[in-house]
């Protein structure tokens, strides 16, 4: 499950313009790896085009898959991941992304004709790394994770407590046997001062 | 919302009052020129201080009214803000099909927003400024030696500035309030609109209750009315909402088709709703909303998946706690056998004891016993022999 590319453009005219982006290409060699950034960037820019504001898509594309969100300010947030990667995640980076960026940057920063990459936004590259196990960063997974390793830990403790429930069985057995052979000894050692007075 | 907020704006009253204090401080100091009398509004910590010192009255007068600037500051601001809230929930109330005006909703609900937020940090900084000055007030009084009033001044002015700030944060507290009715007033409105829209276009009502439940559950959320009113803002857009949608070939139809050639085959969040056959009938209702509706409706999931697993996790607990206390009891009777076994072990020792003591004392009656035994053999031999 990997994630490949954050990046926010401006998709408010035609040709979108990409605002800030981060690449994570360590899983393409060396010489391929320009040629997949450029193809990232592209598609991203046709992405947010067509993705009207107030609009969230997911487009599938020869095993890559591309969440879209479109704000309507203007600006739509994508990633690109595999298809592993739940869209649900995907979704809720891109909606925190926006958000921060918005609260950043606001309106005047960005909506120039040719802004360009004029706004930097470092914590892209942390989400990237974060979010590349989307079960440990998501808070909705983690706690689902977290809720499953308890339910296990719980059923653990369950069956030893069904153990423990049969050795505490076995133990109030041995305690009775115990407590009649006593008995006997003591009816016994009374018989053997009763009997003999004579002597 | 039947009826609209009546914001008294008593602003100017502040004002004169402030003014009218610091006349009335500026008066008491030129003749005195000492501590001032108790009736002294906003009194800020280096009043007690500047004891008989007319020379520092201007830092009195300037830090004093630093508080009352920042007090009356935030109420304006709070003024202001109710008034946009009243224009936003007249906005909210219309019920009009086609005049609706999302953008400004939109831009009101996020001027709002951060005028709250705003608001808030300058409250926060005033009840800093209100605790540091009264911390500093009351050590100065008690520290001051005059004893003229000057404790007792640090004490109430430190109440008053106390009781501005409560009264800040209550007023901002049920500026917040209506803000949240009017986004709840806003977001039924918008679906009582698209039920009415829905009568036009057949086979959608299952999705507008999706819709419903999503809002319901969404219901005062900030961000919900963003998202549910792009919606209402991409079929504003479209222009023919109003007539059947059946007709293929519209503009958003065609993107629809463009974004088709990207994706081979049809499993985009799009068409995920509905069935492919019924998409050219509903996509000019729900271009945008399927996307979200599916985003929603999935985090809706995957919350009451955690729902369900929590619940189970109790009831695990709860089995747990039973048998643990079904298997106390057990443990009872194995501690009453122990102490059956005790008991009994100790009455059979001291029997053994009483025994053994008796035998120990009985070497006489042990020599008897013998000799009596040997005149029986010895008479037994005789007989027999």
């Amino acid at each position: 499950m990997k994630l490949l590319y954050i990046g926010i453009l401006r998709n408010e005219d035609k040709p979108a313009v990409e605002l800030c982006a981060e690449r994570d290409l360590s899983s393409y060699s060396r010489f391929t790896r320009t040629s997949v950034g450029e193809f990232m960037s592209l598609f991203c820019r046709t992405v947010a085009e067509r993705t009207r504001p107030g609009q969230r898509q997911d487009v599938e594309e020869q095993s890559y898959t591309f969440h879209a969100y479109a704000r309507s300010e203007g600006v739509a947030g994508i990633i690109i991941s595999d298809q592993e990667y739940p869209a649900l995640v995907a979704h809720q980076l891109l909606s925190k992304v926006l958000d921060e960026f918005l609260a950043r940057y606001p309106r005047s920063a960005w909506s120039g004709s040719k802004a360009g990459e004029g706004c930097p936004f470092p914590q892209l590259k942390e989400y990237i790394v974060k979010y590349q196990d989307p079960h440990a960063a998501d808070s909705i997974m983690k706690i689902q994770k977290e809720l499953d390793e308890t339910k296990i830990v719980l059923h653990k403790t369950i069956e030893s407590v069904l153990e423990r429930g049969e050795k505490i069985d076995s133990l109030v057995a041995k305690s009775d046997g115990l407590s009649a052979q006593s008995k006997m000894f003591y009816t016994q050692a009374k018989k053997q001062n009763s009997c003999c007075t004579v002597m | 919302m039947s009826h609209t907020i009546t914001i008294q704006d008593r602003t100017p009253e502040f004002r004169s009052i402030l003014t009218q204090a610091q006349k009335s401080l500026a008066r008491q100091r030129k003749p005195l020129g000492s501590t001032p009398q108790h009736s002294q509004p906003l009194l800020s910590p280096s009043a007690s201080s500047q004891n008989g010192s007319a020379t520092s009255t201007p830092p009195t007068r300037k830090q004093r009214s630093e508080f009352a600037r920042n007090a009356a500051g935030i109420g304006r601001g709070i003024g202001a803000t109710m008034g946009k809230l009243q224009r936003l929930a007249e906005l909210a109330k219309r019920k009009t099909l086609f005049d609706d005006r999302p953008v400004e909703i939109a831009e009101l609900t996020y001027v709002i927003k951060q005028d709250l937020a705003g608001l808030n940090q300058q409250i926060g900084a005033l009840q800093q400024l209100q605790r540091r000055s009264g911390t500093a007030g009351g050590g100065g009084g008690a520290g001051g030696k005059d004893g003229r009033g000057g404790g007792s001044n640090s004490r109430e002015e430190g109440e008053h500035n106390k009781n501005v700030v409560l009264l800040l944060q209550g007023k901002l507290a049920d500026v917040g309030a209506n803000f949240k009715d009017v986004l709840e007033v806003r977001t039924r409105n918008i679906q009582a609109s698209r039920s009415r829209q829905d009568n036009f276009v057949s086979a959608v009502s299952l999705q507008s209750q999706q819709q419903q439940q999503q809002q319901q559950q969404n219901g005062g959320h900030l961000d919900a009315a963003r998202r549910t009113d792009s919606p209402l803002y991409s079929t504003t857009t479209t222009p023919s909402r109003g007539r059947s949608p059946k007709p293929p070939g519209q503009t958003s139809g065609a993107a629809q088709q463009d974004l088709l050639s990207l994706d081979p085959s049809s499993t985009s969040a799009l068409y995920q709703s509905n069935g492919p056959t019924s998409q050219q009938q509903v996509q000019l209702m729900e271009e945008g909303t399927p996307s979200t509706s599916t985003y929603v409706s999935q985090r809706g999931e995957a919350i009451e998946a955690i729902e369900r697993t929590i619940a189970d996790l109790g009831g695990i607990f709860g089995q747990l706690a039973q048998m643990v206390s079904e298997q106390s009891e057990q443990i009872q009777r194995i501690d009453a056998n122990t102490d059956d076994v005790v008991d009994n072990v100790d009455g059979a020792q001291r029997e053994l004891m009483k025994y053994w003591a008796r035998v120990q004392g009985n070497r006489w009656l042990v020599a008897k016993m013998m000799g009596v035994l040997m005149v029986f053999f010895l008479v037994w031999v005789l007989v027999a022999g």
